[in-house]
Order: structure tokens, then sequence, then C-alpha cells
């Protein structure tokens, strides 16, 4: 049997007397798509940030692949800070994508893309750039290779920072509301990207407020969105649902925050 | 105005300029990297080193640079610390332009958005090269207006090196008044020395900045 490339168990953190994860439970399989939804504020983002250790959590374990992450347990049950050079090792293998994009402005887009090849894989400057290039193709970028992010509209930033965290070559990636600062008319493209990644077999943890796809036509009228994503979300609230149901097909499994929701609600 | 005197002194006004520039550039040089290395040592988890810091900011920039520039220079025997005056001068500028530089360069890095750094640990980059890649270069380069003004304000304290004797354009221009009784020929040609500075240094600073945020700039591009 394989170990689970995300593994979850008993996971409590506390932001001060705000405790805002208890005791979530997770397990998401090797090429597994999943997507956490709930209201903001329910401790979403906060435990997609504890699977790479962005958020150090208090309690309980964050595996990958069967590896504790952020710490080392010591055989007389201790528990200290891991090794930061090892903490480093195993973040590289996991691409996280923000919602904000968090390009770096003073590199251009490829740029964006090499840096982490040339400083963390150490491969010399013209290797990085050509795999640079081979991942701004892939998102279908090449043609703005050497523009500056802020040259970008937001959807093009988006997809370059998809790019680069996946020339990093990593074992699964991680969303953080990857379209809720996009325009609606830029969404699609994004959604794409993570539509064919999720086809080529990547795990994928992808935290949204966003219960469907968005409408694809801005002519829709707002009003009509608005009650329908209300309805949906409330939904969302109740269960935890199984199923491809309202997430797009890329999307085999959801969770809803109903398990750390109930941590703030005392439930 | 009396063209004959101003003629006559010329050269010593000239030559006083040139030992402001030198002045003001070197302790200009000297409080950037002094105040740069403050700014990298207040990210260092050290509390006393903090606290040590703190107390040499407050103080150089708390005080009159005139009295700092006196104390150095006259205290300093007393210590040990045998300067020449321009060698005081200098240090005296480059200390107390230390903690302003400090502070800006201390805004610089507050200003850069910790979702970049974020960005920089998430794919495994190590605290140093997200520090150098990242968080550098937008520092510097959001200090720059802040580094342009306070090397403008530092070319103007350059005139109380006069008072410790630093043969610089005021003490030659002192000199001039004293010596011909122009006392208002003297200041209006200082007045244009420095204001030429100035100038030149502003242009300098513009062009700097238009360069290093040329990426900023948009092109119409949708958000």
């Amino acid at each position: 049997m394989s170990l689970p490339m995300i593994e979850l168990n008993g996971v409590g953190k506390s932001f001060g007397a705000h405790e805002v994860l208890r005791g979530v439970e997770l397990k998401i399989a090797k090429s597994e798509v999943v997507c956490l939804i709930g209201p903001s504020g329910s401790g979403k983002s906060t435990l997609l940030r504890c699977v790479n250790f962005l958020e150090p959590y208090d309690v309980g374990d964050v595996r990958i692949e069967g590896r504790l992450i952020g710490y080392e347990d010591a055989p007389d049950g201790t528990r200290r800070s891991m090794n930061a050079r090892k903490l480093r090792d195993m973040r590289r293998e996991i691409g996280m994508v923000f919602q904000h994009f968090n390009l770096w402005p003073h590199m251009t887009a490829i740029g964006n893309v090499a840096e982490p090849l040339r400083r963390v894989r150490g491969l010399p400057a013209n290797e990085a750039a050509d795999r640079a290039m081979a991942m701004l193709t892939r998102v279908g970028l090449a043609a703005k290779a050497h523009a500056y992010p802020s040259h970008l509209s937001g959807g093009q930033q988006q997809r370059v920072a998809i790019a680069r965290a996946l020339a990093m070559q990593p074992r699964l990636m991680l969303f953080d509301e990857p379209t809720s600062a996009l325009d609606p008319e830029l969404v699609g493209e994004v959604l794409e990207v993570m539509k064919s990644l999720a086809s080529e077999g990547m795990t994928m943890l992808i935290v949204t407020t966003r219960w469907a796809s968005p409408p694809t036509s801005p002519t829709a009228s707002p009003s009509s969105t608005k009650a329908a994503s209300s309805k949906r979300a409330r939904r969302a609230t109740s269960s935890i649902t199984a199923g491809s149901r309202g997430c797009g097909s890329s999307c085999r499994r959801i969770m809803t925050a109903t398990a750390f929701d109930g941590a703030i609600s005392g439930r | 105005m009396n063209p004959d005197v101003l003629w006559r002194y010329l050269p010593s006004l000239i030559s006083g300029f040139g030992v402001t520039i030198v002045c003001w550039s070197a302790g200009g040089a000297l409080g950037m990297l002094l105040g740069f290395a403050i700014a990298l040592a207040r990210r260092l988890p050290l509390p006393p080193l903090q606290w040590a810091l703190r107390i040499f900011i407050e103080v150089f920039r708390g005080t009159p640079f005139l009295m700092q520039l006196f104390l150095l220079y006259s205290g300093g025997p007393y210590i040990g610390l045998r300067l020449t005056a321009t060698e005081a001068g200098v240090l005296g500028l480059g200390l107390y332009s230390s903690a302003y530089f400090a502070e800006i360069f201390r805004a610089g890095f507050a200003s850069v958005p910790r979702g970049q750094i974020e960005a920089a640990t998430s794919v495994g980059m190590a605290p140093f090269d997200a520090l150098i890649r990242v968080a550098l270069p937008a520092a510097l380069i959001a200090s720059v207006p802040s580094i342009v003004n306070m090397l403008i304000v530092l070319s103007k304290e350059t005139v109380v090196l006069s008072i410790i004797t630093v043969p610089e354009l005021m003490y030659q221009m002192q000199t001039m008044a004293a010596e011909t009784f122009t006392a208002f020929d003297a200041i209006f040609a200082m007045a244009v020395f420095y204001w030429l500075l100035v100038e030149v240094v502003s242009r300098i600073g513009a062009r700097v900045e238009a360069r290093v945020t040329a990426f900023l700039a948009r092109e119409g591009a949708a958000a």
C-alpha cells in the first residue's frame, strides 16, 4: 500500500486565545484533487499553510508521504523543531500558489520562475532559464517571459506563479484561493491551467470560497450570481461532501470547512 | 557686489567646495554603510544588541550634530581618539547620518510585502537567499527617495564642519568675509555653490529613482 500524499492527524492551531483549528483529520491520496470550501475566517487557509509549515501548527501531525513536517519526534515522545535545512528540503517538494500571486516585482516573469531553480535547485543560469521558459510555455505565457509582473494581468501573474511552483517539480501543489483576487473574466485561464495539472495526476489541495466555477461570461447578472453562490455556500457548511458535485469535473473530492469550523463555533 | 574680491577669493572658495564634496560624499557613504549594517543587525533576535542599537539611533538622532562633532573632535583625544579636523568631520557626518540611514533602510525592509518572503520560503529558499534576492532589492528600491533626501540634508550639514576648522566652503566663506568685510558677497557665493550641489544631487537622484522603478510602471495592463 502507498502512503497518503498528505495526512493530517489531530491537527490544532491557535492564534493566542483564538483557536482556529482543532482535531483536524484529513487524508489525501496521490493524484487526488481536494477542495477546501468554507466561509472566510473558518481556518481553511491556515490549514493549507500548515501543510507546508508556513504556519506552524501547535498539536497533531501533518505528514507528507508519511514524513512529519516541521517537527522531529524523539523516541521518548518529546518534540522539537525540525532542522531548518530539512524543512527547506521538504518545502521544495510542495508547490504553493497564493491568492495575491506574490511574484517578485523586480524580476521578469522568466526571472521569477528561474530564481528558485538557481537558488534552491542550484541549476546553472542557462539551464534554469531553459526550464523556466518551458514552464512558461506550458502555462501559455512564453510571449510574456520578459515582462515584469506589473505589466501582466492578474490572470497572467497567477499563471506565472503556478509556473514558478511547477518548475520546482513538486510532488503536490497547494492553492490558496488562487482565483479570488482575479476579475471574473480572468478566472477561466487560471482554472484551465489547474484542470490540466489535475488531469496529469498532480496531487492538489485547493482552498476556495467559490463553490462552483464562476460564470465564464462577465455578462451574468451580479445579483443572481450572488444569490446562487450564497445558497451553495450554506449547503457547503452543512456536511462533508464527497463527490464531484459543484466543484467542476476536476475536483474529485470536496471537503467543507466544518471539521475545523467547529473549533470557532465551539461545537 | 564686488567682483574683484570674489575673483580673488574664487580659488579658495572652489577648494572649499572640493573639501565640502569630499567630506559629504565620504561621510554619506560611511553613514549609508553603517546605517545599512545597523538595519540588518536590527533584524537579529538578540535583545541586548537591539537595545544598544536603539540607544545609538536615539542619541545620534536626538542631539545636535554641532554638539556631536565638537565632542568627537575635542573630546576624542581623552579616549585616545586623535583625529585631524577632516577625519573627525567625516566620521562625525558618518555617525550622525547612519542613525537616519538605519531608519530609512529599516522602513525599506518593513515595506516589503510579507507574501513575497513567503513565496521564497514556500519554494524552499534559504533565509539568506530570500534576504539577498527578494527582500534586499525591494527594500533598496523603496528607500531611494529617502536616501536622496537624506543626502541633500547631509550636504548642508557639512557647514557645521567649519567650527572644527575643516577648510570646507563655509570656512573659506567666513575667512573671505572676515578678511574683506564682504559678508553679503561671501554668503551669496556660498549659496550658489550649495544650490548647485543640491541641484545636481536631486537630478541624479530622480534619474536613479526612475531607473530602478522602471519595472513598476504600468503599461495599461488590465488588473
